[in-house]
């Protein structure tokens, strides 16, 4: 077996490591902590349309969910970063700007896609872990006096956000994985470097299995701080 | 004059008329015993007293002023009605502590002392003093109640509404439960009680109504309900609970 024999893997892990651990490692951090907050404002934002009163809004929102959902996230990520900045220059220039010229960052849009995609599927997590909680709480607190509005953030919210951590705690490994796909619209992460690194030295075996090992010594550790997370929230807990 | 008054009130969801025509008055001091079959809608009338469910007709008057008219505030009036629930719906996320200096900390604006200390006392009163720092998940269901009611008197209300508090607990957990309500009534608190716990209703009411399929059947004294009831409605459910 040749190809075993000339097997390299310290050079692969000389040359390729400092790369993923350096500007990689920074790009899928600050994407994966950026998008995942957004995902959770946002998924927030859907999650209380579509608990609120107000039957447009909700089939708003159910359109927009059903739009996300039934298109694939790395099309969603193109589609904004391709997509995206023509239409901006259109409505430009029909509203009288002429030579606008946008440029959308691959980072920008990776955060973008992935906070919408995210946010998405999150907010059916909130909405589920509101109307889980039980309709005693809330009237408890309004025959104390607060008001709709207060009961439902001081009381209602925090019992679903709780009872929706460990949920958001497996979203957020998973999206620590579909960083991946913004090698597709350019990013310089983990998967664009390696490809680029085996392109240049034909070490395939070694460069994608060292991308596989980075991806599992961030995201086991991760999975492991989040359990330990949500065994804490789970104290005072009914 | 009354201290509140319920004048006519109807009640329907959507099409089953659930209160049919209720008339009846609490005053000041006084404390009130609804009993009734289940499903007759004494949950659902003392739900409207607080405006937890809205009347489809008829009035409520508190101290003089009807609740219904668009310009009452209801936020303030509930805080002078104090609630208690069947399920006793503490927030399980806090401390009994916080579960009863939530309210006054964050609606009347009291700082955390004085609340705190307000509480403590509310707590040593319903017997509970010493579980000040747990949360209700470690609490028997009658522990529960007793901190459910701490929790309605730290608002310093009213008057306050009972709606079959000892319902959902182990037999030998009510007389905690009633024997705190017993002591409010005697310090003078006003209060409406749904209860099936006719010993207490004998005791402590000043007067007993027997609700029926959305009407108050009978409204007088507890040894004229219990004694000499005139309805013959009154007198079967009576029988079926005492001899049971
Ligand atoms: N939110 C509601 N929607 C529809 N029907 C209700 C609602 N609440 C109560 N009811 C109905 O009203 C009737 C009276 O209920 P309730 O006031 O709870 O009676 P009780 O407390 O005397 O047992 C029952 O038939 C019940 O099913
Ligand atoms: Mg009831």
């Amino acid at each position: 077996m040749k190809v075993l024999e000339n097997l390299n893997f310290s050079k692969a892990i000389i040359e390729l490591l400092p790369k993923l651990l350096g500007e990689a490692l920074h790009i899928v951090v600050i994407t994966t902590i950026v998008g995942f907050l957004f995902a959770i404002v946002f998924g927030f934002i859907l999650a209380l349309g579509r608990v609120s009163k107000k039957k447009a809004l909700n089939h708003i929102i159910i359109l927009f969910q059903e739009f996300i959902r039934g298109t694939p996230l790395l099309v969603q990520m193109v589609y904004i970063y391709y997509v995206m900045p023509l239409f901006i220059e259109i409505f430009a220039s029909i509203i009288g700007i002429s030579g606008f010229k946008v440029s959308m960052g691959s980072m920008t849009a990776g955060i973008i896609g992935l906070g919408i995609n995210y946010g998405t599927y999150i907010s059916e997590v909130i909405r589920s872990a509101i109307i889980s909680i039980d309709k005693g709480q809330k009237e408890a607190a309004l025959a104390l006096g607060f008001s709709n509005a207060q009961a439902m953030f001081k009381i209602v919210i925090p019992q679903a956000f709780r009872n929706s951590v460990p949920v958001f705690g497996n979203y957020l490994v998973m999206m620590v994985k579909d960083t991946s796909l913004m090698a597709y619209i350019t990013a310089q992460e983990f998967l664009m470097t390696t490809k680029a690194y085996t392109a240049q030295t034909f070490l395939t075996i070694e460069s994608y299995t060292i991308l596989a090992g980075v991806y599992l010594a961030i995201c086991i550790p991760l999975a492991f701080a989040i359990r330990i997370l949500e065994r804490r929230l789970n104290r005072g807990r009914r | 004059m009354p201290l509140l008054e319920v004048k006519k009130l109807q009640k329907k969801f959507g099409d089953l008329q659930v209160l049919k025509n209720i008339n009846l008055s609490i005053e000041e001091g006084e404390v009130l015993v609804l009993i009734g079959p289940s499903g007759s809608g004494k949950s659902t009338l003392l739900r409207c007293l607080n405006l937890l469910e809205v009347p489809t007709d008829g009035e409520i008057i508190y101290n003089g002023e009807n609740i219904l008219t668009h310009k009452f505030n209801v936020r303030t009036y509930r805080q002078s009605v104090g609630m208690c629930f069947q399920n006793f719906n503490l927030f399980p996320f806090m401390t009994v502590i916080d579960n009863v200096t939530y309210a006054p900390i964050h609606i009347l604006k009291k700082n955390k002392e004085d609340a705190v200390e307000k509480g403590m006392q509310l707590l040593q009163k319903v017997g509970l003093a010493d579980k000040a720092k747990v949360y209700p998940e470690t609490l028997s269901g009658g522990q529960r109640q007793r901190v459910a009611i701490a929790r309605a008197l730290a608002m310093e209300p009213k008057i306050m509404l009972f709606d079959e508090p000892t319902s959902a607990l182990d037999p030998e957990l009510v007389g905690d439960v009633l024997n705190v309500m017993r002591e409010l009534a005697d310090e003078g608190m006003t209060m409406a009680v749904v209860t099936h716990e006719m010993g207490f209703a004998k005791d402590v009411a000043d007067r007993v109504i027997f609700m029926d399929s959305g009407y108050v059947v009978e409204d007088s004294s507890p040894a004229e309900m219990f004694t000499n009831p005139k309805n013959d409605r009154t007198k079967e459910f009576l029988s079926r609970v005492l001899n049971k």
